[in-house]
């Protein structure tokens, strides 16, 4: 009776699958038809298929950047655009194996976080797709990797903090996660632009340990704030909240990174380093459809308006600091157009050791 | 003739076993998946369409059913240790720790040791089984010693073994090549490697090692004093003791092994997949966790656990695949999942159905 019914069950869950394969393949060529109806003829990319793949998106601008560019440039060429989201560190791999076993064109990692998985498909499988790493690097030369010239943003932040400040304070912060070489881009472009305005800056650089510590962020940004900064740049990732509740209380002043952090219910978050995901991912797409794509690992920044800052080369909804006067906006303007065409040049830059010995 | 008859009898034992473990998973995997439906239509999509993809992409298609033996090896091997210890009634939680001090000793074992590379993979498993057990007996002499509730101890252990193997990949043994913003060990040299059993996916060895951890766990339970001494433990403490078994050599054995079981759940993942540790990579993707989930669905029958374990890396393996190609959002997708494995460890639907029987038939150990 019992066994009865279970075989039952089971045969009613393999009918639907059945049925299920019949109505796929009925929808799927109505689908394909519609691109190609609005052009009038084919798009570059018909047939073709490009993956994103990514941490879960929720609500990390970050990503949702990424995959917006992704659908609209998807419109354009007609290819056929899918995100595969990574609930944990196994799933980048399994993803993207599935994806090269799916027969794509393009495998976009997005974020360090998928390096490892596409530097082993890109060796694994050299041929069966072409790959690109956004914000990131890694080894296997088939990679397109495309990291950012952050030091040219951090310089803009510079000089938007010096300009808050006016003078009241010497003394200019940052809370950073690592003391590594991907800081010392942040510090060198920061200090350059807080320089560039206020001559006789001196800095006090701290740093969290970690990408999701808001606490430790919180406390080292007080101490700094105790040690008279006025304007105290945040740099620490997920700990960034810690900063910006900490310039609240003591009233200090902080910036963001990445995205658009500014918030019409902080006003003392008078800035946010851009790094622009949406242009990054249409200029990638662009050039992939380009007759010169090439795997060339390339380094972007301002040039390419994929790194900026809110109120200077993005805009925003919400309110500007008082502290920042139109004219100092289009100075720091102005800065932003000498950086992209180059009169100001940051792509190189002194390391370390060389910027403190000279 | 008579040997066939053995083998045959054999044979329908195993598909039984088979049967009564995955009877009770199917029967919720329908009402799993009706609620599930639910959902999908809410989201606006076509369940009929959602579900197919879903098992296609996990059960059906050679490629994909390679991706989820590949996932479920850990989760096997997890489970094993679950139920090493649970059976003997320690309430190990702490699978996880085990398996991350394992397999960062047996990861440093192969990255260091000089020598022959096959040698040098050997004595690395057999280092990290070694670390896994000592990380196991710690939480059982604190139990012996001061009488800690064991729940606590290796609960709280893993976050000490996570933390710490995070350190270790932090600063000491970080691979610095490329940018250096993951944190991860170097690669294991190639000829430590496990080989892969597929051309296409990363389907490998450490499949058979699964597969054989089950059949030593069969083998314990069964055909060993130790085996009856642990389960006996677990039964009725007061009667074992009565019976007289020395319970504290019971416990530690039964510790170590479940340490040592778990360790190898981690090297595995290691010497098979991804070829060094990263950090997060056992704690991440909730293994240990997943494994405890098995265990206790197949009432911590060996058989049961291994075919369970597949079954929920199947259905992890096939949400990923509807999130990627159907777009639906990766939150969407885990409540499906969840909506199925929900209904599995409801153990309450099978009894609802089924008459009461004798105790001893239905339970495969009891008989040894």
């Amino acid at each position: 009776m019992k066994k009865a019914f279970a075989l039952f069950l089971a045969l009613v869950l393999s009918m639907s699958l059945m049925t299920a394969c019949g109505s796929k393949k009925e929808e799927t060529p109505a689908a394909a038809p519609e691109g190609g109806e609005t052009s009038g003829e084919a798009l570059p990319g018909e047939g073709m298929k490009i993956a994103l793949v990514c941490d879960k998106v929720g609500t990390q601008v970050f990503l949702t950047q990424m995959v917006d560019a992704l659908n609209e440039a998807a419109e354009k060429y007609g290819f056929e655009p899918t995100v595969a989201e990574c609930a944990d560190s196994a799933a980048f791999e399994d993803n993207m194996r599935a994806l090269v076993a799916e027969d794509y064109d393009l495998i976009i990692g997005g974020g360090w976080q998928a390096g490892d998985a596409i530097n082993k498909l890109a060796n694994e499988y050299p041929d069966a797709a072409d790959y690109a790493l956004i914000d990131s690097e890694v080894e296997a030369e088939n990679v397109k990797c495309i990291s950012y010239r952050e030091q040219e943003g951090a310089y803009l932040i510079g000089m938007l903090a010096a300009l808050t400040t006016d003078g009241e304070s010497h003394m200019y912060g940052a809370v950073h996660v690592n003391e590594g070489p991907g800081s010392w881009k942040w510090r060198y472009g920061y200090m350059e632009g807080v320089k560039s305005i206020d001559p006789d800056a001196q800095f006090v650089f701290n740093y969290t340990a970690s990408y999701s510590d808001p606490a430790k962020a919180k406390e080292l940004a007080i101490q700094q704030y105790e040690q008279g900064c006025v304007f105290i740049n945040s740099a620490a990732a997920g700990g960034d909240s810690g900063t910006f509740e900490a310039a609240k209380e003591k009233g200090f002043y902080t910036s963001g990174q990445d995205v658009d952090l500014t918030d019409p219910n902080n006003p003392y978050i008078v800035t946010s380093q851009i790094k622009d995901t949406y242009q990054t991912v249409w200029n990638l797409i662009d050039e992939y459809f380009s007759d010169n794509y090439s795997v060339e690992n390339s380094v972007w920044g301002v040039t390419e308006g994929t790194i900026g800052a809110v109120y200077v080369t993005h805009e925003t909804e919400n309110p500007r600091s008082e502290r920042l006067t139109d004219d100092e906006i289009a100075q720091v303007k102005d800065a932003a157009a000498k950086i992209a065409s180059g009169e100001l040049n940051l792509a190189d830059y002194p390391s370390e050791e060389e910027y403190f010995a000279g | 003739m008579k040997t066939n008859e053995t083998r045959n009898a054999a044979w329908k034992g195993i598909a039984l076993r088979g049967w009564q473990a995955l009877r009770q998973p199917l029967v919720a995997t329908i009402f799993g998946l009706l609620v599930g439906a639910a959902v999908i239509l809410a989201c606006g999509h076509n369940p009929i369409e959602v579900y197919k993809e879903m098992f296609e992409k996990s059960f059906f298609k050679p490629y994909y059913l390679f991706s989820t033996l590949t996932r479920a090896t850990p989760i096997i091997i997890c489970a094993m240790a679950v139920g090493m210890s649970w059976r003997a009634g320690y309430i190990n939680l702490g699978v996880e720790g085990q398996m991350v001090t394992g397999t960062l000793v047996a990861t440093v074992v192969a990255l260091f040791m000089p020598g022959p590379p096959i040698l040098v993979a050997i004595i690395a498993w057999l280092a990290g089984m070694a670390a896994g057990a000592l990380y196991a007996l710690l939480p059982s002499v604190l139990t012996w010693k001061f009488n800690v509730s064991m729940v606590i101890t290796t609960l709280m252990l893993n976050y000490v073994a996570n933390y710490i193997a995070s350190y270790f990949v932090t600063y000491p043994l970080k691979d610095t090549s490329g940018d250096g913003l993951a944190l991860q060990t170097p690669e294991i040299a190639a000829e430590m490697r496990l080989p892969r059993l597929s051309s296409t996916s990363t389907f490998n060895a450490g499949f058979i090692v699964a597969i054989l951890v089950v059949v030593f766990m069969v083998f314990i339970t069964r055909k060993t004093v130790f085996g009856y001494e642990s389960k006996m433990g677990g039964f009725n403490p007061s009667f074992a003791r009565y019976g007289g078994t020395k319970q504290v050599r019971v416990m530690l054995i039964t510790m170590a092994l479940a340490g040592a079981i778990a360790s190898m759940a981690g090297s595995a993942e290691v010497f098979g997949l991804k070829y060094r540790y990263a950090d997060g990579m056992l704690s991440s993707t909730s293994y240990a966790w997943t494994g405890l989930q098995a265990a206790l669905i197949a009432d911590l029958d060996p058989v049961g656990m291994f075919f369970i374990s597949i079954f929920l890396s199947g259905l992890q393996i096939g949400g990923s695949a509807i999130q990627r190609s159907l777009g639906i959002p990766l939150e969407i997708a885990t409540i499906i999942q969840c909506c199925i494995t929900l209904f599995v460890s409801v153990k309450l639907v099978i009894r609802f159905v089924k008459k009461p029987k004798p105790a001893a038939s239905a339970k495969g150990g009891a008989q040894a």
